[in-house]
């Protein structure tokens, strides 16, 4: 598969009066071409940050420190501001948890997905070429009327609307790749389904590939094809979601599996001792290393790189040196 | 109806709580003298029971009353209209020095415990706030209490005298898990006690509370929209749709046989994290319709496939599929 975007050792920290937070702390994965990917993981766990920092979105205190985003080609962290926003206009999409907050209140959604539109075509902002672009992309986003949706302000929306509108900003474009940060989960489930499918729908038509963050594991199950997942600012294990599932390596996917009820779960669930690492003082080595059965020596001292074990499955483990 | 099998029930002795005919609708104030024009019907003519150790999942969107119900069959909503008995008391009958004394066999646990615990108090006020409000005994024997039921939860002593902020989601659930169950109740309403943890904190939580309900012998209302807890978690499912119990059954009936069209549409659209579990492909259609205004006939009757000319007029009442198995679908027959 090709690659369209490549994470590579990605290092972002947050100055806080207690300190540095380690917020990411060597991140690498890849996303493909026509890729379906789940970024999952915990509260705190960098999924957030990591795509904010790909977008360069990390607005102080925080800081990249390290690494390299290259989409492309191209390594986003060396653009100037100028061409970063040329890329967020046109390449790289995203969409936001709560759509609501996310749209501007005092503009009419037509006139915000116009001026995606004409900032990414250049185009002036009313013209006929727009405007049809407009109203094509409100059908495709399951809105019926455009005309009348168009005029139509953010607080006029349900939520559900409201992260159909934004979809619709964030393919207008048709980008490359579309970072959805937690899309659905401010909606409710029936809905969700609806967004999820929509996105699905969406990106495969046009080719875009999808990046979608969440703390949910079902949702990882049920839409996506790959999944990445984090652990306190880390990468633990990436790969195919059946074979995430059906077999995962690192101990911490094998945790979070175990610890989550499906149906038909009988028994006792399982559970990950101990409590997620503060980030500013993180454990050494492994930062899974204090709640892990199976740690070794090395686990406190060295931190595991990211390796394949089969073909595109890839773990962070000491125990598949 | 259900009436019948509420009535059947009644002189039952496993039946802890019966709710009859309940409902709570709330006023839309506006105009000058804010004067109520319209009601939100959160609950609209409820009836069902909770039988003695059974955990009863309620579950539904945002909106469509879970959350209401729990809360007045505690009492902590007045209802509207309708009856709540409570191990053969009717809550909406007896004065107030009664429900007080009553309110001692019941307890609540919230869903978000970043706000449902008083921030400048300490852990062995928190929980030990309810052996002051209802017994008279020593600050001692207060004190002896909460540790012994901090330890049933999983805490330890000293983490008596330290303050909400210091402790962890999880850990805030489980203090106030340990106010709920210190007075030793028969019946706690849990409201999403897990939708605010992490996963992996929420397994702990999962199993602290089967293993009380077992050691206590608790009956529990679990209100929920996580399917895969409901089926960890319940021995019977209700399904709520806009202020009515839409299907009620045992948790197989309800997972393996669902009769209405919302509690299929629901299932479908809850993902499971298992990426080998078969389940129906169906989409849901539209929003859910304001509250205020309900559809009129079935409620359902604007998103369902099913739907006919008799669903826009007439209500369907609950209907018995089954043993316990009830749905209020005029075509459950037939699809």
């Amino acid at each position: 598969m090709e690659k369209l975007l490549s994470v590579r050792n990605l290092r972002t920290i947050f100055h806080t009066y207690r300190g540095v937070v380690k917020a990411l702390n060597g991140v690498s994965f890849d996303v493909y071409k026509k890729d379906f990917l789940g970024v999952v993981g915990e509260t705190g766990c960098g999924k957030s940050v990591t795509s904010l920092s790909i977008m360069r979105l990390i607005e102080d205190p925080g800081e990249i420190v390290d690494g390299s985003v290259v989409f492309e080609g191209r390594d986003l962290l060396k653009l100037s501001e100028e061409e970063m926003q040329k890329v967020r206009a046109k390449e790289i999409s995203m969409i936001f948890q709560e759509p609501k907050m996310a749209l501007n209140p005092v503009l009419k959604v037509g006139y915000q997905i116009a001026e995606a539109v004409s900032t990414a075509e250049d185009l002036p902002i009313k013209s006929k070429e727009v405007q049809e672009k407009v109203y094509e992309i409100l059908k495709a986003v399951g809105l019926p009327d455009p005309e009348s949706m168009v005029e139509k302000y953010p607080h006029e929306l349900s939520g559900g609307m409201a992260q159909r509108i934004m979809i619709a900003m964030g393919l207008v474009t048709k980008p490359k790749l579309l970072i959805a940060d937690e899309p659905t989960s401010a909606l409710d489930v029936t809905i969700q389904a609806q967004i999820l499918h929509l996105i699905k729908e969406l990106v495969s038509e046009m080719g875009t590939s999808a990046m979608i963050i969440t703390h949910n594991l079902g949702v990882v199950a049920e839409y996506c094809e790959r999944v990445v997942i984090m652990y306190a600012g880390n990468v633990a294990e990436i790969g195919n979601v059946k074979t995430i599932f059906k077999e995962p390596l690192h101990p911490y996917t094998k945790g979070l599996i175990k610890a989550v009820p499906v149906i038909g779960t009988k028994g006792k669930l399982q559970t990950i001792r101990g409590i997620v690492p503060d980030l500013v003082n993180p454990p050494s080595g492994c930062r899974f290393h204090p709640r892990c059965d199976h740690a070794l020596d090395i686990c406190s001292k060295e931190l595991p790189p990211i390796k394949e074990v089969e073909p595109g499955h890839f773990v962070a483990c000491h125990l598949y040196d | 109806m259900i009436d019948g099998e509420v009535s059947e029930l009644a002189v039952n002795n496993d039946v802890l709580v019966k709710i009859n005919s309940l409902k709570k609708y709330f006023p839309v104030r506006s105009g000058i003298f804010l004067r109520a024009k319209k009601y939100v019907r959160a609950v609209d003519n409820v009836s069902f029971t909770i039988k003695k150790n059974e955990t009863l999942a309620l579950v539904g969107e945002s909106g469509c009353g879970k959350t209401t119900i729990g809360r007045t069959i505690l009492h902590l909503l007045e209802p509207t209209d309708g009856e709540v008995i409570f191990d053969n008391k009717n809550l909406t009958k007896i004065s107030k020095d009664e429900l007080k004394e009553l309110r001692k066999g019941m307890q609540i646990v919230f869903q978000n415990p970043y706000t449902s615990l008083h921030p400048r108090k300490l852990v062995k006020d928190i929980v030990g706030e309810p052996l002051k409000i209802h017994t008279d005994f020593s600050s001692v024997e207060i004190l002896r209490r909460v540790k012994e039921t901090l330890e049933n939860v999983g805490l330890r002593e000293e983490h008596m005298y330290r303050y909400p902020h210091e402790f962890s989601g999880g850990q805030r659930q489980r203090i106030a898990v340990a106010r709920a169950i210190i007075l030793r109740p028969k019946f706690i309403v849990l409201d999403e006690p897990t939708s605010a943890l992490d996963v992996s904190v929420q397994a702990r939580i999962l199993n602290l509370l089967n293993k009380l309900k077992e050691e206590l012998s608790l009956t529990y209302l679990f209100i929920t929209h996580d399917l895969a807890v409901v089926d960890y978690m319940a021995d019977r499912v209700a399904v709520m749709y806009l202020g009515k119990v839409v299907e009620i059954g045992k948790k197989d009936d309800i997972f393996k046989r669902p009769a209405h069209p919302y509690t299929r549409v629901l299932e479908a659209a809850i993902p499971i994290p298992d990426p080998f579990f078969k389940k129906e492909r169906i989409l849901p259609k539209g929003e859910v319709p304001n509250p205020v205004n309900p559809p009129k006939g079935c409620r359902f009757h604007t998103r369902c496939d099913y739907a006919v000319d008799k669903c826009k007029e007439l209500e369907p009442q609950l209907e018995k599929v089954d043993d316990e198995h009830y749905v209020a679908c005029h075509r459950w027959k037939e699809i």
